[in-house]
């Protein structure tokens, strides 16, 4: 499988005031293609700082990131700005929809920042739509719609040019829990279709909808597990039992 | 507390005592498998209290068979249970409570421990998720596969909770 997304011997440092943090201490990775990766860590431990980074938002103060196998550090301000529209989609946790766009028009910005005409992505706009479960609300204003469903217009506005990667910065932190199941489960069928998704979050419930879950603290990668369903039945997985009489607690009637 | 469930597969209608056992594990896809000398013990105490009658049916070729049939105080009894608010403390019987709290008193690395055990209820939930789209699961097993997906996510919080306030050093 070729690597779609790579990072090697990042390390971020900011100056807060007088202060030197050091937000990365060195974080290599390898993403491959049409791999679902989860990054989790407590809020401080640098993950969002690493799917900036991914995601060319920032750039590292040391080491280097590959998308594709292309250095950004390599890339002008343009071809950066180019890669950042075809080949990666991001959703974050305030969705950051246009409000006086429709759905639409919000899920067609990378199309239209491409220079696209509406004739050449109308269909791939119907598609992704349909795809996160919204062809009936075309026309509406993100207003209008509930947290998950706004989320889920995010989803579509980053899959349109058909990245090769997903990033995702707590998609699911503003949603109640079943519109962040629904969400996940969503992300579990874009990558069953093929699509690259790493996706950062504080939350190990979420972190168990991906392939592969890297624990970050303090700047670093201290943990790694790969999550497979192997399909067990589920009397291996599920067992009731009998709870203790009331007896035990009983006390005596008035 | 089986005996209720008995009653409650009596209450569709008579049933002998096996396939009162196998009915039952059916419906709940075999996540709550009983025990048959329990079965057969709990029907006879059923039967002492008149909350059920049986009757032997004879089978050709093998040995007679009892035949249990709810009464109308059997009815009246899984009525007043099942209306019954299920009272008391939360009972926590999971084996992870007890291993990162013993980890806690016995000042071993909790971190790296939770760590283990959240891997281990990540791949559980993992399975879990998988199975909702399972067709061959009936409608009630799904409830329990529900039940199980939202206990796990439960205990996966309370890890992630544990992690946090060990590190902020409260512990």
């Amino acid at each position: 499988m070729s690597i779609t997304v790579a990072a090697q011997a990042l390390v971020k440092r900011y100056r807060d005031q007088e202060v030197v943090v050091e937000a990365l201490r060195g974080i290599d990775l390898e993403v491959a293609r049409g791999e679902f990766v989860a990054v989790m860590g407590p809020s401080g431990s640098g993950k969002s700082t690493l799917l900036h980074l991914l995601g060319g938002l920032d750039t590292p103060t040391t080491g280097e990131v590959l998308i594709d196998g292309r250095p950004l550090a390599g890339l002008s301000r343009t071809q950066l700005a180019a890669l950042r529209r075809d080949q990666i989609g991001f959703v974050f946790q305030l969705y950051n929809l246009i409000p006086s766009l429709t759905v639409a028009e919000n899920v067609a910005l990378p199309s239209i920042a491409a220079g696209q005409s509406p004739g050449s992505y109308g269909e791939r706009l119907d598609e992704v739509l349909d795809r996160v479960g919204l062809a009936d609300k075309h026309d509406r204003f993100p207003p209008q719609l509930s947290g998950g469903e706004q989320q889920r217009v995010a989803v579509a506005r980053a899959l349109i040019r058909r990245p090769a990667v997903v990033l995702a910065d707590e998609p699911t932190g503003n949603l109640d829990s079943h519109s962040g199941d629904a969400l996940l489960d969503l992300f579990t069928r874009c990558h069953a279709e093929g699509q690259t998704i790493i996706l950062v979050t504080h939350d190990s419930t979420v972190a168990s909808a991906a392939q592969r879950v890297l624990f970050m603290r303090d700047g670093r990668f201290v943990e790694e597990t790969e999550l497979t369903p192997r399909g067990t039945d589920i009397v291996d997985l599920v067992q009731i039992e009998e709870p203790d009489p009331p007896a035990l607690r009983t006390r005596a009637p008035n | 507390m089986i005996k209720f469930l008995l009653l409650g597969l009596l209450a569709r209608r008579p049933r002998h005592g096996y396939e009162l056992k196998t009915q039952f594990e059916k419906t709940f896809g075999g996540t709550w498998p009983l025990n048959p000398g329990q079965v057969y013990m709990t029907l006879e105490r059923l039967e002492a209290a008149g909350l059920v009658t049986s009757k032997r049916v004879a089978q050709e070729l093998l040995p007679d068979r009892r035949v249990y049939t709810i009464t109308e105080d059997g009815r009246q009894e899984l009525k007043r249970w099942t209306a019954e608010p299920s009272q008391g403390p939360i009972r926590i019987r999971d084996e992870l409570y007890l291993k990162i709290l013993t980890a806690v008193l016995a000042g071993q690395d909790a971190i790296g421990i939770i760590w283990t055990q959240r891997s281990s209820h990540m791949q559980a939930l993992a399975e879990l998720r998988a199975k909702r789209s399972d067709s061959s699961i009936d409608a009630a097993t799904q409830l329990v596969l529900r039940g199980a997906i939202l206990r796990t996510q439960a205990d996966l919080k309370w890890l992630d909770l544990c992690e946090e306030r060990l590190k902020e050093g409260d512990i």
